[in-house]
């Protein structure tokens, strides 16, 4: 029943398979498995896929989920969710447009900052109800979905015309790629960063695991969790700007069912509703993995309303891979 | 007497560990048999078998002669085996009958729920175990030993002919411990046998008629109570002679560090005591005392607690937790799981979890230097485990608790208040605690020390003070501090002369009585 | 014991453990003031059938719905699974070709079982992943509503026009002025009730919500129970769909908007709570005609329809927020009121032992 201290030492010499290690870093699997799909993409189509323009059009339409969840992420690590996002996109951009529309004088920046205020205010919103009064998750940002989401319909119910000065934000070319891209990047590697690295963050796990004795570790999870849902609203209102200036128009119901895309590349991408697991990295790559199967069905000429059927098998597929796994496999990480 | 039940060869292999190597013991007919060991020993598997959760992988059940075969829970309760598990099985929301009679419930024609003999049926039972209550009441209004009350009747509304009842005091104190014996002894006359299951070796000599000893798996031999020592059976557990003395260290001072005056919350009120520096002091009580809500209270996790709490000789009023540690008083919880661990975590960020700020550079978790430290305790602490990184989950309960302990060593906190610190945890592990925590002490943290095994507050504190109810209802020095006495005050009898005069005098000054 | 406050204490349990009483009373007092705010048009006859009507379809989904919050679980696919019954049922009926298999067309209930086989299918696949896989029922059926609703929308294409009138009747009949959906969903809402309040094997639902584990060691067989309390959700969807298409006149395999929103505050605030082992068929009606009324009402009132879904959301939230303030200031007083009576009566008797 005592472990010398050598029994620590022996973890160096931990027996180790590389089966396990694949299966427990979730990133570097879905890394390799993202190549490995690649590769035989191009060998059977040679020249649909790997050249410039379609890696910088890969990278321009990744950015909108890439950097939705790197918030869903955090939340998800926290035993959270936020379904409100994409109702929360619709708006900011709704919101831009219509306020350029009434005032074409109207200072675009100022117009752009009120927008991701109101969602930054929305995912406020959602962290003091969950975390403060004591909603369940669920339904705040399912209700909160359902109020945004109306909200930009009704802004927005025919398309807004988004003027040129914005638009560019979306979509001028720096160092031959689009924009967006530079955003996803920089977000992403941020948000990597404060998740592995910071404690702040590092105090997501801790509340995901085991919210009450973060409580009583000392952690104020109740602010770590406000934040959070913050900065998801921000995000989402960023992203809602971006895809507006990018299809030069906002419209209501842009990016419908963009939840349960962003829900299941952040599962594929190692994190669970548990909580207390998953990084960003990973997220990421589960973004790359799910914009990989978009490109492979257009390629196939699927047939667009089909896409959320994929999306829900993959999803399926995905979690059932992951219980698997769990049983024969999950004693440390 | 006959022999009711008789375990021949059962054998229980799981991935990795075999749970039971040939246990062979009978019980008998109208007998309590006391089933010991410590954690791991398997005592949970065989019952798990008994109450036919999973068959054994050899061996049988012999059952009034005739041998079984427990296909799924189903059969062996219709065989009358009856098992009160350690967790509640109850339903808040629901009433006592329903919960009585679940999947169960008598029915008229088409399966139509008739409620009314269900009531009956249920307060007829409640009757039986000595509860006065409605048979409606919702179960969520229950106190802690009526719930359990309510899960032995549930078991014998089965015709249970052995009554399994796993750590039974667990959650209930002395008091509403003998109103559980004198149900038993009941049962006993009517001819039905109860398996008794317990840490609290102190309650077998009460209650027990013969105890049986396991040791990881393996059958040690079984012992009329009338015959045998605590120290025996304690030997038969673990191989070894426990020593457990009260330690007179010399090292407390008569300074305080800590002082409680007044102290009131929604579940205790005008709370008064000293803490001295390096002392270890008990508070004792039964559940619902309110000996947790003053921990919380001074650890700042209770929003309603008003009074006057001096640390250091300044007055503090803490609001969260996070004050209270940084102002230098950690605290142990009471159930490690639920509120205690980070069971899917590793070994590593358990400990650490509380001390972030420590390891933390420019915002950055410095995580090498950390897993360094963590080494360091794991070796003091001589927790089993295979690497840093494990996951809390998979280790054994007096692991699990070490973990915590090591959480707070880390921590380094003047004041450390522990709950219930070894509850679930076998002999082995107890002891080990003891002694970490009498060398916390000496190195120079205030401990207090809350639990309801009055034998080990009389092992490890120096003073102990006793709530009832709410209410501090006296105090005693380990000289003047006996069981009996404690247990008066536990139930909130005053002690008769000079004894009870002494503790009052002695309840808020620090440093000697008369 | 003091006997006001044994009177307010029966008064707030009420309130706050009678969720269909305080509904009630709520529509009442909302009824008053519409019919004091737009004149007697509130209380006509063609109003309150055509909120009746109208409901019929989120009805017989929110009592399926409440079953299975009382569970534990939750169903995000029912929208899905009705436009799947709505259109297996259409293709029935007028015949087509899917996945090359040629179809003739049916007779009216062969169709309507087609149908709702194929919905019960939906719910068979939601219940199999929840129980037998494990997963998170929120996820499982957020996925496999994107699963149905897919094959939905292939199969029913977006319109499926002209029923036969021998099918149509079914819905579009009045019998003593109302038609006969309003028939049909009252018959499902009080069965669901009868069943899930007075049937032995109904009552396991609560306890599976209410503590998992205890209702595995008592026999119940959670993971069976499950299944069927999902396949039982998606009949009720497809039942619901085929309710709709005949009202219609027309399938088609779209989704209506906002249904699983609208379902489920409808559950939530007619009393289900998401943890489970709470809540009855009787709230989840209240709920339902609660919602409607409100957006009746706010047709009424000339206010634009994409006001809705906000609305519904806004008075999802408050509900939500104001169970849980009630709850802080009363629930615990009560309890413990109560317990400190009980447990006097408990210990009283040890002490003269």
């Amino acid at each position: 029943m005592h472990a010398a201290a050598s029994g620590i030492q022996a973890s160096a010499r931990e027996n180790r398979t590389v089966l396990r290690t694949l299966l427990t870093n979730r990133a570097l699997s879905l890394l390799i498995l993202v190549v490995l799909i690649s590769a035989v993409m191009t060998i059977l189509f040679p020249k649909y896929f790997f050249n410039y323009y379609n890696l910088r059009q890969l990278l321009y339409y990744l950015a909108t989920p890439a950097i939705l969840t790197v918030g869903m992420m955090m939340l998800i690590v926290a035993g959270m969710f936020d379904l409100s996002i994409g109702g929360n996109l619709a708006m900011a951009g709704a919101v831009t447009a219509a306020i350029l529309l009434a005032s074409p004088a109207f200072p675009y920046p100022v117009a752009i900052a009120v927008a991701i205020l109101i969602s930054t205010c929305a995912g406020l919103a959602n962290g003091l109800l969950v975390a403060f009064v004591g909603v369940n998750a669920l339904i705040t940002t399912l209700a909160m979905m359902g109020i945004l989401r109306g909200v930009a319909i009704m802004l927005a119910k025919n398309p807004i015309p988004v003027p040129q000065s914005v638009s560019n934000l979306g979509s001028i070319f720096v160092l031959g790629f689009q924009i967006p891209t530079y955003y996803m990047i920089v977000i992403v590697i941020i948000g990597a960063f404060l998740l592995a690295r910071t404690r702040y963050f590092r105090q997501l796990y801790y509340i995901g695991a085991n919210r009450k004795a973060a409580d009583l570790s000392g952690i104020n999870s109740r602010r770590v969790l406000l934040v959070t849902f913050v900065i998801s609203g921000f995000l989402a209102g960023f992203v809602g700007v971006v895809q507006a200036a990018g299809t030069n128009a906002a419209i209501g119901i842009i990016q419908d069912g963009i939840e349960l895309k962003v829900i299941t590349a952040v599962i594929i991408g190692g994190g669970s509703l548990s909580g207390g697991k998953g990084t960003i990295l990973g997220a990421f790559m589960g973004a790359l993995f799910m914009l990989l199967i978009d490109t492979i069905m257009t390629i196939a000429s699927v047939n667009n309303m089909f896409q959320p059927f994929i999306i829900g098998i993959i999803l399926v597929l995905a979690v059932t891979l992951d219980v698997v796994i769990q049983k024969r496999y999950g004693a440390s990480r | 007497m006959d022999t009711l039940l008789e375990f021949k060869g059962i054998m229980k292999q799981f991935p990795g560990v075999r749970a039971l190597d040939g246990i062979t013991f009978e019980v008998r007919r109208g007998e309590v048999h006391g089933l010991v060991g410590e954690n791991g020993a398997g005592k949970s598997t065989l019952m798990h078998i008994l109450a036919g959760v999973y068959p054994p992988d050899a061996g049988t059940l012999v059952l009034e002669g005739r041998e079984v075969r427990f296909g799924d829970e189903q059969h062996a309760q219709t065989s009358g085996i009856g098992m009160v598990f350690q967790e509640r099985s109850l339903v808040g929301s629901l009433s006592i009958a329903e919960n009585i009679f679940v999947g169960r419930q008598p029915v008229k024609m088409l399966n139509w729920v008739d409620r009314k003999s269900m009531n009956r049926q249920a307060g007829a039972l409640l009757k039986r175990v000595g509860l006065d209550l409605d048979a409606t009441a919702m179960v969520s209004t229950l106190s802690s030993i009526e719930q359990q009350l309510v899960e032995i009747a549930k078991a014998l509304s089965l015709d249970a002919r052995i009554l399994i009842l796993d750590e039974p005091t667990a959650t209930i104190t002395e008091i509403e411990t003998q109103i559980l014996f004198d149900l038993i002894r009941d049962l006993k006359e009517k001819g039905i046998s109860v398996i008794y299951i317990s840490h609290r070796l102190e309650e077998l000599s009460s209650i027990c008629d013969r105890v049986s000893v396991l040791k990881d798996g393996v059958y040690q031999g079984t012992r009329t109570m009338a015959e045998v020592s605590l120290d025996e059976i304690i030997t038969m557990m673990v191989g070894r002679k426990i020593l457990n003395v009260y330690d007179d260290r010399g090292w407390k001072t008569s300074e305080p560090i800590l002082q409680v005056r007044n102290l009131s919350s929604t579940a205790f009120s005008g709370v008064s005591f000293d803490l001295a520096t390096r002392e270890i002091f008990g508070i004792a009580g039964l559940a619902g005392a309110g000996r947790t809500e003053i921990a919380l209270a001074l650890f700042g996790a209770d929003p309603y607690a008003r009074g006057d709490v001096t640390l250091r000789g300044a007055k503090v009023h803490f609001r969260r937790p996070e004050d209270a540690i940084n102002a230098g008083i950690g605290y142990l919880t009471e159930d490690r799981k639920a509120a205690g661990l980070f069971l899917e975590l590793p070994v590593a960020q358990n400990i650490i979890s509380a001390n972030l700020q420590a390891f933390t550079r420019r915002g950055l978790v410095r995580d090498r230097t950390a897993n360094d430290e963590c080494g360091g305790f794991v070796a003091r602490l001589r927790i089993n485990t295979p690497s840093l990184r494990q996951l809390v989950m998979n280790l054994s309960g007096g692991n699990q608790q070490k973990v915590l302990l090591a959480r707070w060593l880390m921590k380094n906190s003047e004041i450390l208040i522990i709950d219930e610190p070894t509850r679930g945890v076998d002999v082995g592990a107890k002891n080990e605690i003891y002694e970490f925590i009498r060398q916390m002490a000496k190195d120079g943290t205030s401990i207090i020390a809350i639990s309801s095994e009055l034998p080990e507050l009389l092992i490890l504190c120096d003073r102990i003070m006793v709530m009832c109810q709410g209410r501090k209802t006296g105090e005693l020095l380990h000289g003047d501090a006996t069981e009996e006495k404690l247990m008066h005050l536990c139930a909130g009898i005053p002690l008769e002369e000079e004894a009870a005069r002494g503790a009052s005098d002695a309840a808020f000054r620090v440093g000697g009585a008369t | 014991m003091n006997g006001s406050n044994r009177v307010k204490d029966a008064i707030v349990n009420q309130l706050i453990n009678n969720r269909a009483l305080s509904l009630l009373l709520l529509l009442v007092v909302l009824a008053a003031a519409m019919s004091l705010a737009f004149g007697g048009i509130f209380f006509a006859w063609s109003n309150l059938s055509g909120i009746l009507l109208n409901l019929v379809s989120e009805a017989i989904l929110a009592v399926g719905m409440m079953y299975l919050i009382v569970s534990g679980v939750i169903d995000l696919s029912i929208g899905a699974n009705l436009a799947l019954g709505g259109a297996i049922t259409g293709i029935c009926l007028k015949g087509s070709i899917i996945f090359g298999l040629v179809i003739h067309p049916q007779p009216v209930p062969v169709a309507i079982l087609w149908g709702l086989f194929a919905s019960s299918i939906g719910g068979l696949l939601n219940g199999l992943l929840v129980s037998r896989v494990g997963v998170n029922a929120l996820i499982a059926t957020l996925a496999m509503s994107k699963i149905i609703g897919g094959a939905a929308l292939y199969i029913g294409g977006s319109e499926i026009a002209d029923l036969p009138e021998s099918f149509n009747m079914l819905s579009q009949t009045r019998v003593f002025g109302f038609f006969m959906p309003i028939y049909y969903m009252l018959v499902i809402v009080v069965i669901a009730a009868i069943l899930l309040a007075k049937m032995r094997y109904f009552r396991r639902f609560y306890f599976i919500g209410g503590n998992l584990r205890s209702a595995r060691l008592s026999g119940i067989n959670v993971n069976n129970t499950l299944t069927v309390m999902f396949v039982l959700m998606g009949l009720l969807a497809g039942l619901a769909g085929v309710i709709f298409a005949a009202r219609m006149g027309n399938a088609s395999g779209n989704t209506l908007p906002n249904i699983e929103l609208n379902v489920i505050t409808a559950a939530i605030i007619g009393g289900g709570s998401l943890s489970g082992g709470k809540g009855n068929v009787a709230g989840a009606f209240m709920g339902v005609l609660f919602i409607n009324v409100i957006k009746t009402s706010m047709v009424i009132a000339g206010i634009d329809i994409y006001w809705q879904p906000i609305i519904v959301g806004a008075i999802l939230i408050s509900a939500v927020v104001i169970d849980i303030v009630l709850q802080e200031r009363y629930g615990a007083s009560i309890s413990l009121r109560k317990l400190q009576s009980v447990r006097r009566r408990t210990l009283g008797r040890a002490g003269s032992a």
